[in-house]
Order: structure tokens, then C-alpha cells, then sequence
């Protein structure tokens, strides 16, 4: 079954390759693939619904997602990136 | 900052992608704000981490966030030997000599970094983050990324 990639797609196989993370073009793909065929999304992962849901109250006029720091989220990321902030 | 945020989440134009680390980023930012996140029914009633992951899903959803992919693996030669590792860490390693930042922003900047070269060309690295906007020239230097803050976005 022939696959049509753009050339972006080939430059990132063949800088792989280049690397000698897989021996061809035809390796790393193949294993690429095998490689996404193999994983699952786990139950706690998959809220796709949920999502939907919320997307769908937002159109509505309400705000699905409220979030009360204490701090500003500012102050929040630079916290865990254990800095001060500014 | 919260409404220039706001305002860059709400805009459609231009395209924002965000790194696996920002992902994870946001998702521990939630987590450790845990009794301040209130999602509408029927998100409250899910178990802990289903709420964190809607809410990580329902932001990057509602603000048009592209989530990049995995731009792949290098390998290092470094104590007697030789792996495999995702390739924003020796980018990021690489990097430190010359713009002396905490190891986390320096992830971000390799992130973008190879996103750029890879995936998705990157006109602007947005931040509130003020040790990476100090060093805005250097990382232009060295990356070529420009950095700005989401305040300055037009």
C-alpha cells in the first residue's frame, strides 16, 4: 500500500535515519508505526466527551471552567518552576 | 497578565502550538490548585485526575491550541554510555552554557527550538516569564527564536 508523506515528514525520517536511530526510511516508519498502533488511550485519558460538553456550555454564554487561585497563575507556573515571580 | 493572556487565548489568529511540556505544565498547574477548579456538571462529579485531564482538554480546546509532537531522539555518549533520549534534552543541555536559565525554561526554549526546525515554524516563543524575557536576545542569538511577552502581541 503506497503512503504519500510532504517533504517535512521526510526531512524528520531522514534527520532519524541521518542519526542512525533506525537503518532506512522504510525501518523507521515501519516501527514508527508499529510503535502508535501498540498504545491505547487509558480510560482517565479519554474525556473527549466531557470536553465536547464544556465546549458546548461555553457556547451557551456560561464559563464551564472556573478556576480560583489564591495566587495568579503567574505566581502559580513560576512557583513550580521553583522561582520566584516577577 | 490574565487578560492579556485571555485576550492572545481568544484571538483565532495566530496559531499556537504548544510542547508536550507545556502540556504537562498546565496539568500539574491544575492539580496543585485542586480545590480552586470548578468545571460545570457533569465534569465536577468525575474522579480527581478525569476533571485535571478535561480541564487540560476543554483549555487547550476553547483557547485553539495545537499540541506539537514528538520531534524525536538523539543520541548521547556521556559516562561510559551510549542512549537514546528524547532530543530537547541535549538540545537544552547544549544551550545552558550560554543562557544560564533554570533547567525547565531551558526544556521549553529546546522544545521550540526543534518544533520550529520540525514541525511548525515558530514566528514568536509567547511568555510571561520574566528570566526567558530577560534573556531575549541571546535566545534570538542562539536559537532564533523570538520571545515576547503575551501583553506585546498586537
Amino acid at each position: 500500500m503506497p503512503v504519500r508523506l510532504d517533504d517535512e515528514e521526510l526531512k524528520r525520517i531522514d534527520l532519524l535515519v541521518q542519526q542512525k536511530h533506525y537503518k532506512s526510511r522504510n525501518e523507521a516508519i515501519r516501527k514508527m508505526l508499529k510503535s502508535k498502533l501498540s498504545e491505547t488511550l487509558s480510560e482517565d485519558e479519554d474525556v473527549h466527551e466531557l470536553v465536547e460538553i464544556l465546549l458546548k456550555l461555553k457556547k451557551k454564554g456560561k464559563d464551564p471552567l472556573v478556576l480560583k487561585f489564591g495566587k495568579t497563575a503567574v505566581e502559580t507556573v513560576a512557583e513550580g518552576r521553583g522561582k520566584r515571580p516577577t | 497578565m490574565y487578560h492579556a493572556a485571555r485576550s492572545f487565548l481568544s484571538k483565532q489568529q495566530p496559531r499556537k502550538i504548544v510542547s508536550a511540556l507545556s502540556f504537562a505544565e498546565l496539568s500539574a498547574v491544575l492539580a496543585r490548585v485542586r480545590p480552586e477548579i470548578q468545571l460545570s456538571e457533569p465534569a465536577q462529579n468525575e474522579p480527581f485526575k478525569r476533571r485535571i485531564r478535561a480541564a487540560v482538554g476543554y483549555i487547550f480546546k476553547d483557547g485553539g491550541l495545537t499540541l506539537a509532537s514528538h520531534v524525536g531522539v538523539s543520541t548521547i555518549h556521556v559516562g561510559g554510555r551510549t542512549a537514546p533520549i528524547p532530543m530537547e534534552y541535549p538540545k537544552a543541555a547544549s544551550e545552558a552554557y550560554r543562557l544560564r536559565l533554570k533547567a525547565l525554561d531551558l526544556l521549553h526554549l529546546a522544545y521550540a527550538s526543534l518544533i520550529s526546525r520540525l514541525e511548525f515554524k515558530l514566528d514568536l516563543f509567547v511568555t510571561a516569564d520574566q528570566d526567558i524575557l530577560d534573556a531575549a536576545s541571546e535566545i534570538e542569538e542562539s536559537l532564533g527564536l523570538k520571545t515576547t511577552h503575551p501583553k506585546d502581541i498586537p
